[in-house]
């Protein structure tokens, strides 16, 4: 019994100390680390009657020497996933789709309420509040990154 | 000392509300109708503060956040603040915002919103008037189409003036620093 309580703290301090040493497949990280890139803060919004959409936030850090592009996004939770934009014109709002999102070299990019975000069609049933869902993202040059994000308001 | 102060108080609460600008070029009544299906004629309910934002329920980003932070402000007010405030959201929308969806979609919020609907023809003539715009837009993207349409919330005064505006990137701060200012 103690001999578990003692692997348990064990388990406990690697986890904490993940981000200073290299990742060992952290399940359900909300923020998983690897040498070059860093995702923070991930989270999904809830979802309104009529549950037609939703959308995802996060701040990817890129720590390489080259920029990351993201070039697609996946969840079990919708069936149709795509990368959008928001271009501010006066006081206008005008969302678009984007083929790719670049987060810079040495640099972020943040994904956000009315800036670039992941935007999520004909989803499975209601995103509701609490839900936790995988998200894939695909990159161009770069192994594909999987998060699990809570649903938030 | 107490009734110089309330005096003071007076005073200067009542200066405050002077000094907001009135904005009488754009604006003006208009009657449309609520999620109930109900009319609303904005000259009907002068006496109540509005916040008036166009919006539409398919809208993925601007509208839900927006409303949240309204959400944000209104739980700052007392009961008694709240009870001189109507909050409107103006469907631009109108073929896919039916009372049913607004119903429904404003049901979801936390919050008592007042869900306003015309004809196309309607909405066009008041956004217009609100120095507002809306336009269908076909996305290459599964969105069947979006609209992209002013994000500013409008704060119209008891007589039905507006008196401010709080543009989509201003903090919910900026939005109760006008209202605590008509209220
Ligand atoms: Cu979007």
């Amino acid at each position: 019994m103690s001999s578990l309580r003692v692997l348990l703290l064990l388990t406990l301090v690697i986890a904490c100390s993940d981000e200073i040493v290299s990742p060992v497949g952290s399940d359900d990280s909300q923020s998983p680390y690897s040498e070059v890139l860093e995702i923070e803060d991930a989270r999904a919004r809830t979802s309104r009657p009529p549950h037609a959409n939703s959308a995802a936030f996060m701040t990817l850090i890129n720590n390489g020497n080259e920029d990351l592009v993201i070039v697609g996004v996946k969840t079990p939770r919708a069936k149709v996933a795509e990368l959008h934009t928001m271009l501010q014109e006066d006081d206008k709002m005008k969302m678009r789709r984007v083929e790719r999102l670049v987060v810079p070299s040495k640099g972020e990019l943040e994904l956000k309420p009315g800036a670039d975000h992941l935007m999520f069609f004909e989803l499975d049933k209601a995103w509701r509040i609490g839900d936790k869902l995988k998200l894939t993202l695909l990159f161009a040059k770069y192994p594909e990154q999987t998060v699990t994000l809570e649903v938030e308001k | 000392m107490l009734r110089v102060l309330i005096f003071f108080l007076l005073i200067s609460v009542s200066c405050s509300d002077e000094e907001l600008e009135i904005y009488n070029t754009i604006g003006g009544d208009f009657v449309l109708h609520d999620q109930f299906g109900d009319k609303y004629q904005l000259s009907e309910h002068n006496g109540k503060i509005r916040l008036l934002f166009f919006g539409f329920t398919h809208c993925p980003d601007i509208c839900p956040t927006t409303l949240a932070e309204v959400q944000e402000v209104w739980q700052q007010l007392s009961t008694e603040q709240q009870q001189q405030i109507e909050i409107l959201f103006a469907s631009v929308d109108p073929e896919r915002d039916s009372s049913d969806l607004l119903r429904d979609y404003l049901g979801s919020f936390d919050l008592p919103v007042i869900g306003l609907r015309g004809s196309d023809a309607e909405m066009l003539e008041i956004t217009a008037k609100y120095a507002s715009f809306y336009e269908k837009v076909s996305l290459d993207s599964a969105l069947m189409y979006t609209i992209d349409h002013s994000s500013q919330t409008f704060v119209i005064d008891r007589r039905g003036e507006i008196r401010g505006w709080v543009a989509y990137d201003q903090p919910p701060s900026a939005l109760l620093e006008l209202l605590n200012r008509l209220l």
